[in-house]
């Protein structure tokens, strides 16, 4: 897609997006951030497509890619801003984190003093904490799926 | 993500970056909570050393009972950070550290203070006299090597109109010295005995080529294998295994020519990873100073954005502007021809060596 597309957006949807650029892919997904056209805030878009995936593993999709994650409001959790389909793909609203993911921000500092590991592992665990204590597990912890805001805070995202 | 009806509910799908996957995980047994502990483990040693700690080969079942020990940590790890990772990275996940645990840790406790105290380092490291480096390890004999170097760049460096005259008197000598170092190890003659190899300080590594693989395990020992060939050196280099069905134990001293070739590209494979591996990282004002585990090879990030690095004791330095050019310095020899900016990030980077070996010097006595 180029910039300044517009996402399709379901008829339930009240809000159109206008694409920005692409930020991250995976063999399943595809991640860009978007401007909300009536407010102008800057918000980050998981496109999964839904090719290849039966009634099933959509749900299971779903599921976990929304309707768990929505019910967490923690600060180092990424919470569901919205959600929309159309045939093709699964569209989820999300925050946008400025700072990008961890993996690319270590392959740019190398290694990071143990100062800012403490901070970053303990903001990952408190959120890991708020899972586990909902009888939850992440089970995709990893570099890229730790997120950094403008303040170099980490939020976990599915 | 996946929710589950009760505390004692676990899951058998395996799902996840590979390079992050806990044992039970890679083995399709059930796992539950504690698996997200495990790649917490695995994130800080990742931020902290630049890889990941098994690289997709976590510890397997009957590697477990063996290893209730500690996965190897560098030793540029703090105390603190070391004993949270052998709880968290621990294969099985009974004795392994929940999330709660893990927090109630002292590695996060706000009283923390300081961005890296590192543990005792091992005697090997403390200095010893130049004139005996020829019988001694080779980390020790550069950091020796470090230590002469430092002290002469204070006696005769520090004003810098002398840098020509340094060069002349010390920097050719060092230079010769330094390479009779690495010649003796590699044109070996059939009546000098083969140098050995040590995989001290080195983290679990695997390393794969198009027909054959080297890999560190968890205690310490490395292997080569190909098509044809499987070859087992213990940690400290003395002890060999040779062959893929009927193994058969080696000393150095005695070990064929046949296999000795595979223990010279091991040998030459681990002084590679030595030199890029950190060993201790020091931090101030000016930016983050790593010396790596063979002691000889040392790299400095300053602030100002610049990015050097060097082997101690010798002429070239490998400068990294902060536009992103890199080129090779000589200072000692053109330091009047440098532009300032350059000039000052020699500077920087030789006193974040010199705090370096202070510091090395201060744990070691």
């Amino acid at each position: 897609m180029d910039p300044g597309t517009l996402f399709p957006s379901a008829e339930t949807s009240t809000q159109r997006f206008s694409l920005i650029k692409q930020l991250a892919k995976s063999t399943s997904c595809t991640v860009y951030s978007a401007k909300t056209l009536t407010t102008g805030d800057l918000v980050a878009i998981k496109k999964v497509d839904k090719a290849g995936l039966g009634v099933s593993a959509l749900a299971a999709r779903r599921l976990s890619e929304v309707e768990i994650p929505s019910q967490f409001y923690h600060d180092h959790l990424l919470h569901p801003i919205s959600h929309y389909e159309d045939e093709e793909s699964l569209y989820v609203v999300l925050e946008l984190c400025e700072g990008g993911d961890l993996k690319h921000y270590l392959e740019t500092k190398k290694i990071l003093a143990e100062q800012e590991v403490c901070t970053l592992a303990r903001e990952i665990a408190l959120g890991l904490e708020a899972l586990h204590d909902s009888l939850t597990v992440h089970r995709n912890l990893s570099l890229s799926s730790v997120l950094l805001t403008s303040e170099n805070h980490a939020v976990s995202s599915t | 993500m996946i929710e589950l009806r009760t505390s004692r509910e676990t899951r058998r799908t395996p799902c996840g970056s590979t390079d992050f996957c806990c044992t039970e995980m890679v083995e399709q047994q059930p796992y539950s909570f504690q698996a997200d502990a495990w790649s917490l483990g695995c994130i800080i040693y990742a931020c902290l050393c630049g890889s990941s700690p098994f690289q997709g080969f976590p510890p397997t079942a009957s590697e477990r009972n063996a290893l209730r020990i500690a996965p190897r940590l560098p030793t540029f790890f703090s105390v603190e950070v070391r004993d949270l990772l052998t709880h968290l990275l621990d294969p099985d996940p009974l004795h392994r550290f929940s999330i709660q645990q893990a927090l109630s840790h002292p590695f996060f406790s706000a009283s923390r203070t300081g961005a890296c105290s590192p543990c005792a380092l091992p005697g090997e490291l403390s200095p010893v006299p130049f004139h005996h480096s020829r019988q001694r390890s080779r980390s020790a004999d550069s950091l020796s090597f470090c230590d002469k170097f430092i002290y002469e760049y204070k006696e005769t460096f520090s004003p810098v109109k002398d840098s020509d005259k340094y060069l002349t008197k010390h920097g050719d000598v060092l230079r010769r010295n330094l390479q009779e170092r690495f010649s003796s190890v590699d044109q070996r003659t059939s009546n000098t005995p083969r140098a050995s190899l040590s995989t001290a300080h080195l983290p679990l590594l695997r390393y794969d080529l198009a027909k054959s693989s080297v890999w560190i395990s968890a205690d310490g020992s490395i292997t080569y294998q190909s098509a044809k060939t499987l070859l087992t050196v213990s940690g400290d280099g003395r002890n060999c295994w040779y062959g893929r069905s009927k193994r058969r134990e080696y000393q150095l001293s005695t070990l064929p020519d046949r296999i000795g070739k595979f223990y010279d590209y091991l040998r030459s494979f681990v002084s590679v990873v030595r030199a890029k591996t950190p060993y201790f990282i020091y931090e101030n004002k000016h930016g983050t100073f790593t010396l790596m585990v063979d002691s000889l090879h040392f790299e400095a990030y300053l602030q100002s954005g610049e990015r050097l690095r060097f082997c101690i004791g010798g002429k070239d330095m490998d400068l990294r502007r902060p536009d992103g050019i890199s080129q090779v310095i000589r200072p000692w020899q053109d330091w009047k021809s440098l532009n300032p900016p350059t000039q000052a990030a020699v500077q920087a980077s030789l006193k974040g060596l010199k705090a370096v070996k202070d510091l090395c010097d201060k744990l070691a006595s």
